[in-house]
This record gives structure tokens, C-alpha cells and sequence, in this order.
């Protein structure tokens, strides 16, 4: 597919054939080549020929091969004349990541990370299927629909400050618990707090180093300091309201009289009762998400608090932000000049809102706000923080980890005779698992190198770098 | 055409191509790769039995349906497929009778947790020689 550099770090791609709208892929050199990447360069074509697309298909320098969009894929569509795609949200609706900051130093707690993986691992359910502690009455589980991390909140499950440091405080509004089919509630009755497999973690960390003393401030980490990162999304629940409604909307769509490229891109207009009731049930999908990770984070505190026999007030955990990075989302973003309502499609991609935006609560609005980046679990991981620039280019949105590399095949042979747990262990990172594949698949070859994913972003003045983590203990699914 | 199926290479997930003589040989394979995928194959002694009636607007959206209705036993049920029988089958309707034991962690091995069965490049095509599809599973 032929590209066009615009810059350092943007390639354009048509419009040609059905495209109503250009293509535009963040990159770099080498592994960041979007030219090598023909598979997830046609779904960011296919993309800008949905209705009512406004300005440009957008890809972030973590693209990879996805179904329907690419994975690292935006775009927003005008919400009045404009469709809403659940392919374009995602499977794993509000997947997404948390990091808590600590008092800890690593001096006071680097030596006990065997006992705090072990902790972490035998205290938070991960794996395939695994299911939590809690079990939800129907009627209970509709108000972790609605209320999402307030729900986790009014029982005891995490602080006050958690909920304003979590994007939409932890509820999407809109949610009816109601257009959920049995099936979907059925997934959601025993999965609440617990981490899922694939690429989801638990990560006790270290920040080693900081770009952005102002930022890293506002946002409360120093050099040294023990964090622990979660990322999870909403399990069984939110893969079933996106099988629903896929399932219904390839019939829907062919009503609409749409001509798809790809059936997985099946969409309904925005502004009807298919397309309300598509956002309503994946509302409901992102507050069990927000609730999914308000506990694990409130079992980590415990858990931190038992291991090291300190209280709560010592250990000090504390929320520095939750993000979300598959969501679809009503934002007012400004388009050809004037300002306009659009549903902003992030499908592998992170809000990056830039400083006084009116979304950020307080402690941020002066610097932007915090943009989670995990790395694979062997390299490190980026604290980034909001520009004004993503809001000018890409509709406040940013890169959201480092991108597959390696087939999950590829990464399988790769590491054939060779022990990954070891390799990290030699490395000074502890790694406790449960599938059988998952540290191959999950090797730190598989991925891109989040550093240089990273480099483009700041490079392309979408985010800018505030701080890297180093994993000291990982739990993997 | 011989009857079987292969990996697709795909960075994030998994690609399968299912070859077979006819379109019930097609999605009963199609069915034993997904299961090989997640758990690999199963004995149907004590397995329980269930009839199975899925609609499709064309044959694959059929397959979508089909392989979308089987995971369910296993995200939805913790069941895992260890045998299926096609029925009936034509291009937008298909009867089958599904086996499932009781995922049981200490004797079941799960090798890959498939979330989802995609649309993305889904395809089924009578091919010369014989059947062959294609399918996305999202992992």
C-alpha cells in the first residue's frame, strides 16, 4: 500500500476507492515502519470509509494486525450523521490499566518482592476463566453495571480518591443493565475482581527515572518509588455484549444499506434505537470494568499490608490513574475549525487529554493528564502525561503499550528450550503464571520496544514522558 | 481435498483455514480445531448431549454462528466440547448434536483462552476439490 511521510512521525494513507477520509499512522524506523505492516494499513483504509468518519482514520505507532480496526486504531465519527462500531471498541470492552503509587521506597520493600508476587499471586484469581471471591445476586450485579467503581467504593472496596483519579470517575454514563442478554449477565456473576489471562497483569514496580519534574509531582511519584500496575478489562461480560451486538449489527447494517469491507466493522448510526442501545450495553460492560479493577486494587492494599506488616497509612497506596484503552466515547473535539460532538473510537488507544481540559480532575489540570504505557513484562513500562497537540491531532488520544510483534505461533517457537521465567528471574524480575503458554507468548521478543513506541509519541508531541517504570514482580494470567 | 485445518499467521490472535469434502465434514472440523485450540482433544465418555440449531444469513456467517455458539459452552458453561455431530446443514441453517464434559481443573489442561470467534475475513468457499474456510478467533 502506498504511503505518503508527512513528517518525522506521521505517514498519510490514500483516501482512495470507498475511503471518506484519509488514513494517518504514527511510526518510526525499523520495527515502527508502518510501510511493513500492509494487514493493519488496510483496516485503517477500511476504517475511514464508515459514514460519518470526520477528519482521519488515525493509527498510533503501537499498530498491529487487529480484526476489523487495527489494534492502536482511532476514529471518531460524527455524532449526529455518524455510526458507532462495537468491532471498533473491542472484544475486551474497557480493557484498560491502573497504577497505585506507594510510600514505599525500593530500599524498604525491593527485598521482599518474593513474598509480595506470592501474595499477589495466591490473593487475586487469574487465569482462564478464573472466578472471584464474590459471587453477585442478578440485583447486585446491575448496580456494578451502573455504578461501576462507586459501587466498589459504598462497599468498602477502596478510597474516596480513587474514584476522581479514574477516567469518567469509574462510571460510564447511559448504562442500562436492562438490553444485557442473560447470557452476558450470566459472565458477569462471578468474575468481579479478578485479572483474566493473555496479556493481563499485576505488576509491583519501581519508578527508575524521571523526564517531567513538574508532572511527576502533580502526579506523585519519585525516583525509587514502588508502584503496582494493574491491567484487566471486564472478563466474560464485556466479550459477550460485544458478541451480541456484532452478531446483531452484520444483520442491522446491511437495513442501513452499508457496503462494509469487513463484516467486523458492522456498525449502527449513532443517533438510532440500535446504536443507543449498543452504547448503553457497552456502558454497562466499562463499569464492570472500572469495578474489575477498583478490587483487585483494594486486594493489593491488603495484601501489600499483610506481607509487609505495615498499615495502611505507611504503605500509603494511592491512586494515580486509571485509564481505558477500548471504549467508544461522546467527546466534544474541534473539527475543521469548529468544535463538534463526536464518538471517539479508541481501540488499542489511550485518552490523552492536554492540560485545563475539563475531564481532569483538579491535581492534573495544570500538567495533563497520566497516560499509562505498559511494556512487555522484561522492560519497562511509561508514565506519560496529556498534550494540547493530541487534542489538536488525534482527537486527545495517544499510543496505549508496545504492540505485538511475534504471532503468538512465532513467540511459541521462539521460545522453545528456553526457560522465560528464568530468563526474567536472572534479570531480577519475579514471574508467577498460570496458562500453559502464557510466558511464551508473552516473552519480551514478542513485543515492540515500548521505549521506542514511546520516543514516537513524545517525538510527535501527542504525550510527552514523564516517568518509567522497571518491573521488579509480575503475575500473569 | 483432504480434511483438516492449519494456524493462519496472525500477530494478535489466531487464524485457522479448515479444508474438508463437504460443508457438514467443514464445520464439524472447524469445530474440533477450535476445541484442539483450547484444550485439545477429549474422551466423550459420561458426556452430556445437546442439540444445537444455529442460523446464518450465508455460510459464513453460519460458521461464525456455529464456532460462536460452541464457545459459549465453554466461556459461558465451563463446558468443553469433546465431540459434535452435523445433523442437518445448508447455507444459512444447520442442526447438530454437541458433546460436553465438565471443565475439570485437575484434568483438563486449557492450552488457550479463545475469547471470541471474529467476522474479520471469515469465509467459507467451495473450492475445487473440496470445502475450505477461514476464521479469526480473538484470543
Amino acid at each position: 500500500m502506498e504511503l505518503k511521510r508527512l513528517d518525522d512521525y506521521r505517514w498519510q494513507v490514500g483516501p482512495f476507492g470507498a475511503m471518506r477520509v484519509p488514513g494517518i499512522v504514527y511510526g518510526g524506523a525499523g520495527m515502527l515502519d508502518p510501510s511493513g505492516q500492509g494487514e493493519a494499513l488496510q483496516q485503517v483504509a477500511n476504517v475511514a470509509t464508515l459514514p460519518g468518519i470526520v477528519k482521519a482514520a488515525l493509527a498510533m505507532p503501537d499498530m498491529h494486525w487487529g480484526y476489523g480496526f487495527p489494534i492502536g486504531g482511532v476514529a471518531a465519527f460524527d455524532w449526529q450523521n455518524g455510526v458507532v462500531s462495537p468491532g471498533g471498541v473491542g472484544y475486551d470492552i474497557n480493557c484498560g490499566v491502573r497504577l497505585a503509587a506507594t510510600d514505599l521506597h525500593r530500599d524498604d520493600a525491593g527485598h521482599r518482592a518474593r513474598d509480595l508476587v506470592d501474595g499477589l499471586y495466591g490473593g487475586i484469581p487469574c487465569g482462564v476463566g478464573s472466578t472471584g471471591a464474590l459471587k453477585l445476586s442478578k440485583q447486585e450485579l446491575k448496580k456494578v453495571l451502573t455504578r461501576g467503581s462507586r459501587w466498589a467504593l459504598e462497599r468498602g472496596f477502596g478510597r474516596e480518591d480513587d474514584i476522581n483519579r479514574t477516567e469518567d470517575s469509574g462510571c460510564l454514563s447511559g448504562a442500562d443493565p436492562g438490553v444485557l442478554s442473560e447470557r452476558a449477565m450470566g459472565r458477569g456473576i462471578n468474575q468481579l475482581g479478578t485479572l483474566g489471562s493473555g496479556n493481563h497483569f499485576l505488576e509491583v514496580g519501581v519508578v527508575d527515572k524521571i523526564y517531567h519534574e513538574q508532572a511527576a509531582h502533580a502526579f506523585g511519584l519519585f525516583e525509587g518509588q514502588i508502584t503496582v500496575m494493574i491491567h484487566s478489562g471486564s472478563r466474560g461480560l464485556g466479550y459477550q455484549v460485544c458478541d451480541d451486538f456484532l452478531a446483531f449489527m452484520t444483520r442491522h447494517v446491511k437495513s442501513l444499506g452499508i457496503d462494509l469491507p469487513d463484516r467486523q466493522l458492522a456498525c449502527a448510526r449513532i443517533q438510532s434505537d440500535e446504536g443507543r442501545r449498543y452504547l448503553s450495553a457497552m456502558a454497562c460492560a466499562a463499569n464492570y470494568a472500572y469495578a474489575n479493577r477498583q478490587l483487585m486494587l483494594h486486594h493489593c492494599r491488603d495484601i501489600f499490608e499483610q506481607v509487609l506488616h505495615i498499615s495502611p497509612g505507611a504503605l500509603n497506596m494511592r491512586l494515580v490513574v486509571d485509564v481505558c484503552h477500548n471504549i467508544a466515547k461522546k467527546e466534544k473535539h474541534v473539527v475543521d475549525g469548529q468544535p463538534r460532538w463526536v464518538c471517539v473510537h479508541r481501540k488499542g488507544a489511550t485518552r490523552a487529554f492536554g492540560p485545563g481540559h475539563p475531564a481532569l480532575s483538579d491535581d492534573y489540570k495544570a500538567v495533563g493528564q497520566p497516560i499509562l504505557i505498559p511494556g512487555d513484562m522484561g522492560t519497562a513500562s511509561y508514565v506519560l502525561a496529556g498534550t494540547q497537540k493530541a487534542m489538536e491531532e488525534t482527537f486527545g488520544s495517544t499510543c496505549h503499550g508496545a504492540g505485538r510483534v511475534l504471532s503468538r505461533t512465532a513467540a511459541k517457537k521462539k521460545s522453545r528450550g528456553r526457560s522465560i521465567g528464568r530468563e526474567l528471574e536472572d534479570k531480577g524480575i519475579l514471574v508467577r503464571w498460570t496458562g500453559r503458554f502464557t510466558m511464551a507468548e508473552e516473552m519480551p521478543e514478542a513485543y515492540k520496544d515500548v521505549s521506542e513506541v514511546v520516543a514516537v509519541v513524545h517525538g510527535a508531541g501527542i504525550s510527552k514522558k514523564v516517568a518509567r517504570l522497571r518491573p521488579m514482580a509480575v503475575v500473569k494470567g | 481435498m483432504t480434511s483438516g485445518y492449519r494456524l493462519l499467521d496472525h500477530t494478535a490472535d489466531f487464524g485457522l483455514e479448515i479444508t474438508a469434502e463437504n460443508p457438514a465434514a467443514l464445520f464439524s472440523q472447524a469445530a474440533r480445531a477450535l476445541f484442539d485450540l483450547i484444550c485439545g482433544p477429549l474422551s466423550a465418555d459420561g458426556g452430556r448431549r445437546h442439540r444445537v440449531e444455529i442460523a446464518g444469513t450465508d455460510w459464513s456467517d453460519l460458521l461464525v454462528n456455529w464456532l460462536r455458539e460452541l464457545l459459549y459452552f465453554w466461556g459461558g458453561q465451563q463446558q468443553l466440547i469433546c465431540n459434535v455431530a452435523i445433523d442437518a446443514i445448508g447455507p444459512t441453517r444447520l442442526q447438530a448434536t454437541v458433546t460436553t464434559v465438565d471443565y475439570d481443573p485437575r484434568r483438563h489442561e486449557i492450552s488457550n483462552e479463545i475469547k471470541a470467534v471474529t467476522y474479520h475475513q471469515a469465509d467459507v468457499v467451495c473450492a475445487p476439490g473440496g470445502w475450505l474456510a477461514r476464521v479469526v478467533l480473538d484470543v
